[in-house]
């Protein structure tokens, strides 16, 4: 794991080195400041220095929590941690509605091969291919939001601030369980949630629907497709001809497809997920959401070193985790898989 | 029974074809009789069903447009309505009107007064022009890579393997945001020390040659696509070197003492040749729609080019009230175009495909007359 983390950065960095631009006067902009606050941020950033040592230097303070984002002068942890949170409440309604969506499809189109049904999927999921995400999410605020006001449009629901000092309280009294219990509240919905302000949740609901439902119908058609083809080869390998053999009643070889065929499913999935919680950027910048994707997408725009770093930090470490999670699974759908 | 007419068309297109061969090399006819006959299979194939005809009618218009629409739009797309009319001030974007529309266009205006379909037409050119440059350089480029990797084998192919893993490895979207920002800068200078350079491109995209700065940023954009597209088609060809360079024909045509170009070009290459065809039809469809995402995201060029991606990003800075009908028109554009390319992908690879293939050909035989 901690080698592909450190990889991942060192490559990041070193495209980011190979740039000829100075990085400095992307930060201070075109209109420049007096050369010796351009000359200090230079030596604060090393950029006087080889660059492994630039890439150290980056790499500890990172570490350390104490590198600042020099567009904004407060720490980059800070600024990730904060809109992190935000980016895994938009991931995880995009999630299930992705499932909600895929799944049960698939199975359908599965079920009733050569279909009506399985053409339609076949259909959904070529329009899913097809469609420019920008432009699905444009015209799904056209008809929810101006059409219907069926969502909330502005700001992010977060609880109140009583809410979050109880939390942390909780965490200080309670040892192993208050720190789960406060990581997870710190996704703003959970917190709410867990404080009882199921008001903040509803509202987080009605704010967030739309992009995920956005999300969802970009990328169900294709997990559709993925679950069809993966039941159906279930349903054509030996051990369902055996089942068929011996005679079990149609429901019952169902389940013996469906356990097999959902195994290649986990893998898909559980990507996706990291997918989505590192990738929405234009999702987040049409639906207006103060997500981490887009502040490393302006990160990037501005060279901004400690940003890149720290988001491709957060990316591998999101990915890392994401194929432990989907391998740990794997073992429990498939139990010849052994580590 | 009739035959449908798509495949006639096509079928008299290759007819065509064919003769001007025999007339530039005798006997060409009789020596490739059963390659042709294989051509029309797939042309029947592909046209048969409602997904590939589907697909080429969706295509011949995006590439109709692509090629005439420049001349077909009746407006510059460099000229501002709103500054030479001061009748228009603080009327745009006019939102599209049926019947009663007092001299403003019937599908709508942008914000400085241009007409949104005639923008739309133009912006066929640069999606194309940049889905095909991106799609077939990248192609070429990991066709080469692929079919040295995979035919020489040993520590090219390990070394060559290896830098297209860490290429796969890396997120596309940010390498080609760092790559798009960096290259512009050298390529401005370039254009602009270069007139005929500049001429070329403009004459390519259909833009006005003063639009060099513009010009570079479209060019940085495809650059960095191609940079980060190539591996996947590395990898795929050099699968396919490995199991086709095994066979007795390769050795023959070593044994014969063909020059390794040859034995490459004319002997491996034709083998892989079809699951690379539908790879690059389905990307043409994939690069439509990233290059679109990252002129979008503001990547590319700027005002007033007509790139769909950028028409609808400044459309949303005003959405929807005062422009969705901007969202909707580029947006079915980009939608059009992109489905094409995916349908005619889908027939294809059932047209390639020898299991779905063989009922098609009992028919196609039959009618044909084979």
């Amino acid at each position: 794991m901690v080698p592909s983390v450190i990889g991942a950065l060192l490559i990041t960095y070193l495209i980011a080195y190979v740039i000829p631009t100075d990085p400095v006067r992307a930060w201070v902009g075109e209109k420049l400041l007096n050369p010796e606050t351009l000359e200090s941020l230079r030596k604060k950033y090393k950029f006087d220095a080889p660059w492994y040592e630039q890439f150290t230097y980056l790499v500890a303070q990172l570490m350390s929590g104490k590198l600042e984002d020099p567009t904004r002068g407060v720490p980059v942890v800070a600024q990730v941690a904060e809109r992190f949170p935000v980016t895994v409440e938009v991931a995880i309604f995009g999630f299930l509605f992705t499932v909600a969506i895929g799944i049960p499809l698939g199975v359908l189109a599965a079920a009733k091969r050569d279909s009506v049904i399985d053409l339609a999927v076949r259909v959904f999921a070529l329009f899913g291919s097809s469609m420019p995400s920008f432009v699905l999410y444009y015209y799904l605020i056209l008809l929810f939001y101006v059409q219907t006001q069926a969502t909330l449009m502005a700001g992010v629901p977060t609880p109140s601030y009583t809410c979050m000092l109880k939390l942390a309280s909780f965490k200080d009294q309670v040892p192993i369980i208050g720190a789960i219990a406060w990581t997870v509240g710190q996704v703003p919905m959970f917190g709410a949630a867990m404080c009882g302000e199921y008001g903040v949740v509803a509202d987080t609901v009605a704010r967030m629907w739309l992009p995920g439902f956005a999300l969802g119908v970009l990328a169900g058609g294709f997990i559709a497709r993925v679950v069809r083809n993966s039941l159906l080869d279930a349903l054509s390998s030996d051990s369902v001809l055996f089942a068929k053999a011996r005679g079990l009643s149609s429901a019952r070889i169902w389940r013996h497809a469906l356990k097999n065929g959902f195994a290649p499913i986990v893998t898909i999935l559980g990507l996706h997920f990291a997918g989505l919680l590192t990738g929405a950027i234009i999702a987040e910048t049409v639906f207006n959401i103060p997500g981490v994707g887009r502040y490393i997408y302006q990160g990037i725009g501005r060279l901004n070193f400690p940003v890149i770093i720290a988001g491709t930090f957060l990316f591998s470490i999101v990915y890392v985790v994401a194929n432990f999670v989907v391998d740990v699974i794997y073992a429990l759908v498939d139990p010849r898989v052994r580590y | 029974m009739s035959l449908n007419p798509l495949f006639k068309l096509s079928e008299l297109a290759l007819d065509g074809y064919v003769k001007v061969r025999e007339k530039l090399s005798p006997g060409w006819l009789d020596k490739n009789k059963s390659k042709i006959l294989e051509w029309k299979l797939t042309l029947y194939a592909l046209t048969a069903s409602k997904t590939g005809s589907t697909g080429i009618l969706l295509v011949s218009i995006t590439l109709f447009l692509a090629a005439f629409g420049p001349a077909l739009a009746w407006e510059p797309y460099d000229v501002y309505p709103v500054l030479v009319n001061p009748e228009l001030a603080g009327k745009c974007p006019y939102p599209p009107c049926i019947g009663g529309c007092r001299g403003m266009p019937a599908a709508g205006t942008d914000v400085f007064g241009r007409d949104v379909l005639s923008l739309v037409v133009r912006g066929f050119r640069i999606s194309l022009v940049m889905s095909a440059v991106i799609v077939v350089a990248s192609a070429a480029l990991g066709v080469a890579i692929g079919l040295v990797s995979g035919y020489y084998g040993g520590a090219i192919d390990e070394a060559l393997m290896r830098f297209t893993d860490i290429m796969l490895a890396f997120p596309g979207l940010v390498l080609a945001i760092a790559f798009s920002l960096t290259l512009r800068f050298s390529i401005r200078s370039l254009l602009l020390s270069n007139p005929a350079l500049t001429g070329f491109f403009a004459a390519l995209f259909a833009l006005n040659p003063s639009d060099a700065p513009n010009i570079a940023n479209i060019l940085s954009l495809f650059l960095a696509l191609i940079l980060v597209w190539w591996p996947p088609y590395a990898r795929v060809v050099r699968g396919s070197v490995l199991t086709v360079r095994e066979q007795g024909f390769v050795e023959a045509a070593k044994a014969l003492g063909l020059s390794t170009t040859r034995v490459l070009l004319k002997h491996i290459l034709p083998n892989v040749m079809s699951p690379l065809l539908v790879m690059v039809t389905f990307d043409f469809a994939t690069a439509t729609l990233s290059s679109a995402t990252l002129s979008f995201l503001g990547l590319g060029p700027q005002p007033p080019v007509p790139d769909l991606g950028l028409i609808i990003s400044m459309a949303g800075e005003y959405f929807p009230e005062r422009s969705w009908w901007v969202v909707v028109e580029a947006g079915a554009a980009l939608l059009l175009m992109s489905l094409g390319w995916n349908l005619l992908g889908d027939a294809l690879r059932d047209a390639f495909d020898p299991r779905s293939r063989r009922s098609m050909e009992v028919r196609a035989k039959l009618k044909v007359g084979a």
